[in-house]
């Protein structure tokens, strides 16, 4: 943790609206990418970014909130929103409308291809355990380093490194078992 | 990113959903932002308020840079004022952010039960009771943060405090149950999914005990649905598993102070409702599963069907009051009216 961050945080405990406002600045974009990825949803997605930031200010409020490793914080706070909601809701079917892409048939094919791509990878997603979602989205979307990860998920470097390969060999058969079931 | 190791498939699949991020509304972020920043401002006004204390110190120090005489006088009627309204004044305002293991916490639950006893109208109660959830909510989130460990006190009021909401509501007709229900539906909501994420960042026994407290919220909220969907069967739900008196008697007033065993084991009828509480001895561990402001059903803990109505008991006629109980609120005499 940079000096810098370390002292934005501790301006941060003592409600300082500027620093706030700088950690808001900071992360929020980052959340936000973060969760409308996981949710496909920008409506939804801004809901998560705001209640994570209020989390975050109760935290501080009562005295909690980060030690350090603010980013990892923020990203545990998303994560775990997001998490309850899908347990509330149960993933959505793995299958794509096909018929929505024929609606964007003037886009060239390699976006549209894309598209699905992302969009089937990320229901597959959601067939994943949240801790596998969580570093797969960490590790290979978000670019975390797996000490990064660790300190998000709170596990050791080498736990990081075996769940991400589980949750890597976990997607590969949700992906093929689809392909071969179309 | 190391990708050197992933199959090339999977590999365009992450890559895709990596450059797939919609542009971010820049109205909604600045709205956002906006809020953000006034839940800060809202935060810093509740705790920069001034402690009586630091009046009284600002004010002396201001005298006695003026005049000695007039310091002594002002003095005087401070240290007046501050006996008999600042200490108690001050022990209230500074209990209201402890904790279920401080001492002061006793005093913050003690203003919480006799605001709830002078809060006329069921909206009122209702209101106060949801702010009071709130709290018991945010208690487990600090707890959790500092030592992890959940007193039964502040699960237990925080089932009394949600159950009495739904007890307040069911004595209500029309458009202001309907509207009750759906605002005490939408709280336990809110409730429910913070003590989720609560219990998906624990460990051990404290996720036991949170998915408990988790389920109880659930079994609320379906309560509330059910009473959005069939009142009059609600009504007589709320009836047949509580023995509650109704809202009527929800009334300031003179607690009564002694119960003697007859008169607690008396069947109350729910025509006639009595009131037979007595001031509960709020945060102490030990008031475990004592009501709030009604009484709480026997078998608590082990909800009746809400669909099988007990067979001991005759409709419209509730069991007895539990003998341990003791309501949360100092409530009002008996009151003899009918409803």
């Amino acid at each position: 943790m940079s000096s810098k961050e370390k002292n934005l945080l501790q301006r941060a405990r003592k409600l300082d609206s500027e620093a706030l406002g700088m950690i808001y600045d900071t992360y929020s974009d980052k959340l936000y990418a973060y969760a409308v990825r996981r949710v496909g949803n920008a409506q939804q997605a801004e809901d998560f970014v705001a209640e994570t930031f209020s989390r975050f200010l109760q935290a501080l409020k009562s005295g909690g909130g980060p030690k350090d490793h603010l980013q990892a914080y923020l990203y545990r706070i998303a994560h775990n929103l997001i998490t309850d909601h899908y347990r509330r809701e149960p993933p959505p079917p793995l299958e794509l409308d096909e018929d929505r892409y024929s609606e964007d048939l003037g886009q060239p094919a390699d976006i549209l291809t894309k598209q699905m791509k992302a969009e089937r990878l990320q229901k597959a997603l959601q067939h994943l355990t949240p801790g596998q979602q969580q570093v797969i989205m960490l590790k290979y979307i978000e670019g975390f380093s797996n000490q990064e990860i660790a300190e998000t998920m709170e596990k050791s470097s080498g736990a990081v490194r075996s769940q991400a390969h589980r949750a890597l060999a976990s997607l590969e058969r949700i992906l093929v078992g689809e392909e071969d079931e179309s | 990113m190391t990708n050197h190791n992933i199959q090339p498939e999977l590999n365009k699949h992450l890559k895709a959903l990596k450059e797939k991020v919609p542009q971010r509304d820049p109205e909604m972020a600045a709205k956002g932002r906006a809020n953000f920043l006034s839940e800060v401002k809202e935060l810093q006004a509740k705790k920069s308020t001034p402690r009586l204390a630091e009046i009284f110190a600002a004010i002396f120090s201001m005298s006695i840079q003026t005049n000695r005489r007039l310091a002594t006088a002002v003095a005087s009627i401070l240290i007046a004022i501050v006996l008999t309204f600042g200490a108690v004044g001050g022990t209230v305002y500074a209990s209201q952010d402890s904790l279920p293991n401080q001492t002061l916490y006793a005093v913050k639950t003690l203003t919480e039960d006799i605001r709830l006893r002078l809060a006329k109208q069921p909206e009122e109660k209702i209101r106060l009771l949801e702010m009071f959830a709130i709290r018991r909510v945010e208690e487990l989130y600090t707890l959790s943060e500092k030592e992890g460990d959940f007193p039964q006190v502040t699960v237990t009021r925080l089932e009394q405090h949600t159950e009495n909401m739904l007890i307040l509501a069911s004595v209500q007709e029309g458009k202001d149950l309907t509207q009750l229900l759906n605002q005490i539906r939408k709280s336990l909501q809110a409730q429910e999914e913070k003590i989720a994420i609560l219990a998906n960042t624990e460990h051990g026994n404290a996720v036991k005990e949170l998915t408990q407290v988790q389920k109880k919220l659930r079994e609320k909220i379906h309560l509330a649905e059910e009473g959005l969907d069939n009142p009059a069967a609600f009504r007589k739900k709320m009836r047949s598993t509580t023995p509650f008196t109704p809202v009527e008697t929800l009334r300031p007033g003179k607690p009564e102070k002694t119960r003697t065993p007859e008169n607690k084991r008396k069947p109350v009828d729910r025509g006639t409702p009595t009131w037979k509480g007595k001031p509960d001895q709020v945060g102490t561990p030990d008031h475990k599963g004592k009501p709030e402001e009604a009484g709480q059903p026997e078998n608590k803990g082990k909800p009746k069907d809400p669909g099988k109505p007990d067979k001991k008991e005759k409709p419209n006629e509730p069991g007895p009051p539990d003998d341990k109980g003791k309501p949360e609120d100092p409530g009002p005499p008996d009151d003899k009216r009918g409803p």
